[in-house]
């Protein structure tokens, strides 16, 4: 539990997260992620509620993949609480949408999204965009400490 | 005076003594009288004029004294001078008496010849001028009466100053002055300015008479007019002058009268007995066309038609045995032959002086006035056809008592009221209750002359309700204020309209229902992109993985088959997304402005430049008013269905342009490929509707759908015409786009 993870995978499809994950693994940056199945487990984790009550919120992870469409508490709503935090506002995070509908990507932006991904059905393409995700944010970019 | 001899009487009782007096006192221009007693005496001094008395003191009977006091008592006798002649009564006391007794002298017996002489002589001339005085001075009251009783002033006036110097009563009663306050003060005073001027002027005329007017001012400062006779002597000038002022008055009345005349423009004119017509005014000469000049030669038949004479004729008669003729509508004839409706009326003038006859005629043009009332005869007559003959329930009714004055047969056909039914009612019997009120209210707003409404609701006799639509206006009917009413049954109509209504309301309700089916749409399109690709991605994931975790254990036959399985699903997801592009089409509103067409097909060849080895040509293309983003999608779509269907060709051609047809802009993009067969030209623009095998070209048929989209939410048309294996060449045209360059 007190294990520091630096990718937060927030999804519901349990095919396109291990989908993701394999992906992330091919290019070895996959040591270090947490699966979180909905929007609702996502909020407990990052502010450390419910069962993650005893988790730091200090250790804030270095990504976070965020499915749009979720039962209960959806990815625009999480992105939304995310951005609103003084202490979570600068984690990166990326939206996982299998929508190009505009409004959801407007949506996502007006709310302070860092990048958005639509997920191609092709797996190689689906493999190419989750892993220059991967690298980008977290080899490239520097969040601020 | 009965004579001019002086008549002297004498006295005497001795017969020798009057023959001496007689003797003495003969002469050719004296009558002696001779008297022997005092009775006799008296009689004769009455019966006759005596001018001188000589009397004989000692009488018997009465003696001299007493007869002269008895003369003296007497009016007509008492200024005859006496003289005594005495010859005892010598003394003082009896001469006294003798004057005393009113006589004059004394003459003493023996009477001296020449002394009584003398004395009678005197006595004579002395009564004579005192009788000539007498009567001088009677002549003179009398001509003071008969100047002061006249009604003209007279007076005199000096002709140096204008002094009056005399003037009579007239003076005082007529202007109002007294006689001191004309006395010495100039006439010039009380004349005006002009007529001042007039006098003076007159007056070095140096003529010996004078006869002119002039106003004066009376005292009470009325003006009067006066009429002056004048005769000049002495530097005087002797006047007589008349007021005048009421006859000046009659003669001003009667000239504006004459002038009223004169002008009217009634033909007003006399004509004596013969016809012969003797005055003409102005409105005559306009009437008729003849000057007065002219008409002074002519005689009344000249404008009386023929045809009428004879009655003519008759009626002047009539008027000359007094009768008048009072407003009667006949004919008259004009200088130019025009026939006039004149109203004519007649009566007779005799002159006071002569007894002439003439006949006083006033005749009023009413050609005019006639014609308007046949022309409102006729137009009355045309209306009332009207009326009875229109197609549409038509009638009036007094706005007043609302009763019916007058319906048409139309409007009995329609009510089924019969006329006579009709004219028993009241305009409120043919609406329903609830409307009345609004009608009364209507009717007493009444103001406008023309009025539509509409909606109305009339009863007929079977009490069947039908709505109408009415028109009305005010007008005078025989003299009642009342409203023509047209109309018309729309009962239809309204019916039609209520059934519009309900349908507009289904309609209403069909939008809501769509609305809110489109929404589903959507969210069904939503969960669509999420939902069915996620399996995809699965499906063609796990193939993959498969493909790379088992590679040792699987034949080629086996990666084949899993190559499939990604390649479908990946052509699944691709039928999606066009699907879900062409859906959100459908909701996009179309924002229009000014694209330049060449700019923008420029650009999309740059992009697509490397993609294909075709040759393609540019030609002009004028600017359009459309979507960019849209008819950007159009041209990618045309452009990139060329270069696919003529890659087969060893020289792929493409051209691209526009032309005018039928005064439209039509853009289109042409090719050398493959083409089509025209009979499946229907389906080339159905969603997913392909006319290619997907091995021989791939696609999912939805790129020319998304056109054909475009362009008529544009309001434009697509169209293609093809040879297979020849090419193919797509058109649009933009409406909006056409119009905007008619503007230009």
């Amino acid at each position: 539990m007190n294990k520091r993870f630096d990718i937060l995978l927030v999804e519901d499809n349990p095919s396109d997260a291990e989908l993701t994950i394999r992906a992330l693994k091919k290019i070895n940056i996959m040591n270090s992620l947490l699966h979180l199945q909905d929007g609702e487990e996502a909020l407990e984790y990052i502010f450390c509620t419910g069962k993650y009550s005893a988790r730091n919120i200090e250790e804030i992870p270095k990504l976070i993949l965020l499915d749009l469409k979720m039962p209960k508490v959806d990815g625009l709503e999480v992105l939304q609480k995310i951005k609103s935090d003084e202490r979570t506002k600068i984690i990166p995070v990326v939206l996982l949408t299998s929508s190009k509908e505009d409004k959801d990507i407007i949506d996502g932006y007006k709310l302070g999204v860092n990048s958005y991904i639509v997920k191609p059905v092709e797996f190689q393409g689906f493999i190419k965009a989750v892993s220059d995700l991967g690298l980008y944010w977290l080899l490239l970019n520097q969040p601020p400490q | 005076m009965k004579s001019d001899k002086a008549v002297i009487l004498i006295v005497d009782d001795q017969p020798s003594n009057v023959f001496v007096l007689e003797h003495l006192l003969s002469s050719k221009d004296r009558v002696l009288l001779q008297s022997s007693n005092g009775k006799d005496a008296l009689k004769i001094a009455l019966d006759k004029e005596v001018d001188l008395i000589i009397l004989d003191v000692q009488m018997p009977g009465m003696d001299g004294f007493e007869v002269a006091q008895i003369l003296k008592s007497n009016r007509r006798t008492k200024d005859i001078p006496i003289i005594f002649a005495t010859a005892v009564s010598k003394e003082h006391k009896f001469v006294m008496k003798g004057y005393e007794e009113g006589g004059v002298d004394y003459l003493y017996k023996p009477l001296d010849p020449e002394i009584v002489k003398a004395k009678v002589a005197v006595l004579l001339k002395i009564q004579l001028q005192k009788k000539e005085l007498i009567e001088k001075n009677l002549a003179l009251q009398k001509n003071e009466l008969l100047i002061n009783n006249s009604s003209d002033i007279i007076g005199i006036i000096d002709a140096a100053n204008f002094k009056i110097e005399e003037i009579n009563n007239a003076f005082t009663s007529i202007l109002g002055y007294s006689k001191q306050e004309a006395k010495e003060t100039a006439i010039t005073f009380f004349l005006s300015n002009n007529d001042r001027v007039l006098v003076q002027q007159l007056r070095e005329q140096r003529k010996d008479k004078l006869f002119f007017e002039t106003r004066i001012y009376c005292k009470d400062r009325t003006i009067k007019w006066l009429q002056w006779n004048v005769i000049v002597k002495y530097g005087k000038w002797f006047v007589n002058a008349r007021d005048v002022t009421e006859i000046k008055e009659v003669e001003k009345i009667r000239n504006h009268l004459a002038t009223v005349v004169h002008q009217s423009n009634d033909a007003i004119y006399l004509h004596d007995e013969e016809g012969k017509i003797i005055s003409w005014n102005e409105g005559a000469e306009r009437m008729y066309g003849y000057s007065e000049q002219e008409a002074l030669h002519m005689k009344i038949w000249n404008i009386i038609p023929d045809y009428i004479h004879p009655e003519s004729g008759e009626m002047i008669m009539s008027v000359t045995t007094g009768n008048k003729i009072q407003d009667i509508e006949t004919k008259r004839v004009n200088r130019h032959g025009k026939l006039l409706d004149v109203l004519f009326s007649a009566s007779l003038i005799t002159d006071s002086l002569y007894g002439h006859k003439s006949i006083a005629i006033t005749e009023r043009d009413i050609t005019e006035k006639k014609r308007a009332e046949e022309q409102l005869r006729e137009s009355e007559k045309k209306f009332r056809k009207l009326f009875e003959n229109a197609p549409y329930p038509m009638w009036a009714y007094d706005l007043t008592s609302l009763k019916f004055l007058e319906v048409n047969e139309t409007a009995v056909k329609t009510y089924g009221y019969t006329k006579q039914e009709f004219l028993a009612m009241h305009i409120t019997d043919i609406r329903p209750e609830e409307e009345v009120a609004k009608l009364l209210e209507d009717v007493k707003e009444r103001k406008k002359d023309v009025e539509s409404s509409y909606g109305w609701k009339h009863r007929l006799r079977n009490g069947n309700l039908i709505y109408v639509e009415i028109t009305s206006h005010l007008l005078n009917y025989n003299g009642h204020e009342a409203v023509l009413v047209v109309s018309k049954d729309i009962t239809e109509r309204k019916l039609a309209e209520e059934q519009i209504k309900n349908l507009n309301a289904e309609l209403q309700t069909n939008i809501v229902q769509l609305e809110t089916t489109n929404k589903e749409l959507e969210s069904f399109s939503y969960s669509v992109s999420h939902d069915l690709r996620a399996p995809l991605r699965a499906l063609s994931g796990y193939s993959k993985m498969i493909e790379e975790d088992y590679a040792s254990v699987l034949d080629n036959e086996a990666k084949r088959l899993l190559g499939n399985i990604q390649t479908n699903a990946q052509r699944m997801g691709t039928l999606i997304d066009d699907l879900l592009a062409f859906s959100r089409l459908g909701r996009k509103e179309v924002q229009k402005t000014e694209v330049n067409m060449l700019k923008m097909v420029s650009s999309i060849l740059n992009e697509i430049s490397l993609d294909h080895k075709a040759n393609i040509t540019v030609k002009e293309l004028p600017q359009a008013y459309a979507d960019p983003a849209l008819i950007y999608q159009v041209w990618i779509n045309l452009i990139s269905n060329a270069i696919k269907y003529s890659a087969k060709n060893d020289k792929p051609e493409i051209e691209i342009g526009s032309k005018m047809l039928d005064e439209e802009i039509v853009f289109y993009v042409r090719d050398n490929g493959a083409g089509f067969d025209m009979k499946y030209v229907d389906k080339l623009f159905g969603v997913f509707q392909r006319l290619h095998n997907p091995n021989e070209f791939e696609g999912t048929g939805i790129g020319l759908a998304i056109v054909q989209r475009i362009i008529t939410k544009h309001g434009g048309r697509v169209w293609a015409t093809a040879i297979p294996n020849s090419g193919a060449s797509f058109y649009f045209s933009l409406t909006e786009q056409h119009k905007q360059f008619k503007h230009e």
